[in-house]
């Protein structure tokens, strides 16, 4: 039987068919403008593209054998699944920013005792915080972030950044990179074992791909 | 109406659900495990001296002199509990099952309602690879039998894990991150681990191919190359054993050996086991040895056994469209409810019979009703027409 994937829409999805393309997966279909978001490949693969944040669910509960979706979810998002290789590829910074005029980060003597703070990561933003001993006011959103600190929303955003042009716009200056993630392989618990050959094939293809412009890139 | 994470299971759903737990209740007896029933009520201190992962998530319950209860969490604890109480001066082994609810919280970490029904098996008092290889063998036993054209059982062993990394040679911090990543089944982070160690390159490229590959043949090779010390050897030669007496009782290509496999619970500490089936993206069964649980109740004996998630089971086998013989639907007389000379006489026959309202046209089959002085019985797409007398051999039991 053919592997289901499930693949995370939105930026990263570009390199992730780069590089299932260059893996041998026949994944031309997806880019087509107005693609179907679930698509069976004429090699009978069926491929979904969906919200990043719905990956490992769609994974975790077998709707899919495996999945492509950045660290940042995986993070955030508690699931049982397979963290099988790093792509290498996707990469993205996230990040604290606040408005450029706001006065420092923490300001324990005139600044506000709790700072509220957009993100739509609400889990990891807690406990960065929490494990520097900083108490924050947590505002999940589900949305762009980015204009919350000029309506008054926020004293400041944790948001995934990748050229940074985004905050910049919003007149939000970086103050502390929390982390730096990239696109991860994951698979169901089920499928991990049950199409064990097909997924040991591809993985074997795309680690040679992921070594190989490693070691280019540091060339 | 009802606490998050409960639900109600209608009549169509209970049928299938009580036909699958009467195949498990009968494979588990033809190996001559004994069925018991455990209240489902615990002293919260006799789950806590388990094991802590056995609290998480529990209901807790106070009783009028307010000691602190806990709805059972597993059927293992309670099992192992009853066996170090009640069974201490018999012959070993000891061989129980169940078939039972248990209860924790719903949490989407979870991934189970608060309230699962599990069917498992303990055999107590027993080691060595031919005692895992039974309990195997009938968690094997149960999925043929339930027409799943598609599983797999897959065996680890909480020993592999413990030797590879103390083969490593890591640092103690190390050793203690490299088993959370692979608890967490994060293979880039092991990886980054070992990469950053000390380890020669031969070692990092056989143990990467021996959690890659999952399972089979090729995987027990790597595993052997960089088997460094004795304890190691010993795990794989163990596991090995398992899956050929497994095969000798009849199940072959069923068994996979999976070194990657992580216990799902701390008190696992030789084999694991967890199976899989299409449809179901988590296991709809797991188990292993646990030889130091029966300890916690002041009786050290080995133990191993597995836990089927009927739930789970129950998705994939309508998701693999397999289905058990239950009963047939009842016959639909109408006004029977004014005929129980008639009812009886049906039921005497052996036949369900239902009764709906007079001159109502039952609206599915199988139905008899009145149409002028004749009855009529429809049934299987037929219909008959005549007295009851002529009807009779059309209404005997198929």
């Amino acid at each position: 039987m053919s592997l289901r994937i499930a693949l995370a829409a939105g930026t990263p999805l570009a390199e992730t068919l780069d590089l299932f393309a260059a893996a041998g997966v026949p994944v031309a279909p997806l880019r087509q403008v107005g693609a179907s978001p679930l698509q069976e490949l004429p090699d009978g693969t069926v491929v979904l593209a969906t919200r990043a944040a719905d990956v490992p669910l769609f994974v975790e509960r077998g709707g899919a054998d495996i999945g492509v979706v950045g660290k940042e979810i995986l993070v955030e998002v508690e699931r049982d699944v397979y963290e099988l290789l790093d792509l290498r590829v996707g990469r993205a910074r996230l990040v604290f920013a606040q408005p450029e005029d706001a006065s420092g980060a923490w300001d324990e003597e005139h600044g506000p005792s709790r700072v509220r703070v957009a993100t739509r990561f609400p889990e990891t933003t807690r406990r960065y915080f929490e494990a520097s001993g900083r108490q924050v006011n947590v505002l999940a959103l589900e949305g762009p972030v980015e204009a919350a600190p000029r309506l008054r929303l926020a004293d400041g955003v944790v948001d995934l950044v990748r050229s940074g042009e985004t905050l910049r716009r919003a007149g939000l200056t970086e103050r502390e990179q929390i982390a730096e993630y990239s696109l991860r392989l994951i698979a169901g618990r089920a499928a991990h074992a049950l199409r064990a050959a097909e997924i040991g094939a591809l993985i074997g293809r795309l680690r040679e791909l992921t070594e190989r412009s490693e070691s280019g890139g540091e060339a | 109406m009802i606490p998050e994470g409960m639900r109600d299971v209608l009549p169509a759903e209970a049928a299938a659900l009580h036909a699958l737990e009467e195949l498990l209740r009968a494979r588990f007896a033809a190996y001559g495990y004994g069925e018991v029933r455990t209240p489902a009520l615990e002293f919260l201190e006799t789950l806590e001296l388990a094991d802590d992962d056995m609290v998480e998530g529990g209901y807790r319950v106070f009783d009028e002199q307010g000691r602190e209860l806990m709805l059972r969490t597993d059927l293992t604890v309670p099992c192992a509990r009853l066996a170090a109480t009640r069974f201490r001066e018999r012959p070993l082994p000891l061989r129980f099952s169940y078939v039972a609810s248990a209860f924790r919280s719903p949490s989407a970490s979870r991934a189970q309602d608060g309230e699962f029904a599990q069917a498992g098996v303990e055999l107590i008092g027993a080691s060595g690879p031919e005692a895992d290889a039974e309990v195997v063998a009938l968690l094997c036993d149960v999925l043929a039998a339930t027409g799943l054209p598609e599983f797999t059982v897959s065996l680890g062993t909480v020993a592999f894990h413990t030797a590879m990394v103390a083969s490593l040679r890591l640092s103690p911090d190390q050793e203690q991150a490299v088993l959370d990543a692979l608890a967490a089944r994060d293979y880039p982070l092991f990886e980054s681990i070992v990469g950053n160690a000390d380890v020669d390159e031969a070692s990092r490229r056989a143990l990467q191919k021996a959690l890659d590959l999952g399972g089979g043949g090729e995987a027990v090779h790597q595993a052997r190359k960089l088997a460094g010390s004795a304890g190691m050897e010993d795990a794989i030669d163990h596991l090995v054993q398992v899956r050929d007496i497994v095969e000798d009782y009849g199940f072959r290509d069923l068994v996979r050996i999976d070194f990657g496999l992580h216990p799902g619970l701390s008190y696992y500490t030789g084999v694991i086991v967890e199976a899989y089936a299409s449809g179901t993206g988590l296991p709809v069964a797991q188990g292993g040895r646990y030889d130091n649980l029966l300890a916690s109740f002041e009786w050290p004996v080995p133990a191993v056994g597995f836990a089927i998630a009927i739930d789970r089971l129950g998705m994939a086998m309508e998701d693999a469209r397999v289905a058990l013989p239950q009963r047939p639907r009842p016959l639909a007389v109408a006004g029977g409810l004014r005929e129980p000379a008639l009812m009886a006489a049906l039921r005497r026959a052996g036949l369900d019979a239902l009764a709906v309202p007079v001159g109502e046209q039952p609206p599915r089959e199988p139905a008899l009703y009145r149409e002028g002085s004749q009855w009529v019985l429809r049934r299987g797409g037929r219909i008959a027409r005549g007295s009851l007398k002529e009807l009779r051999r059309e209404l005997e039991v198929p």
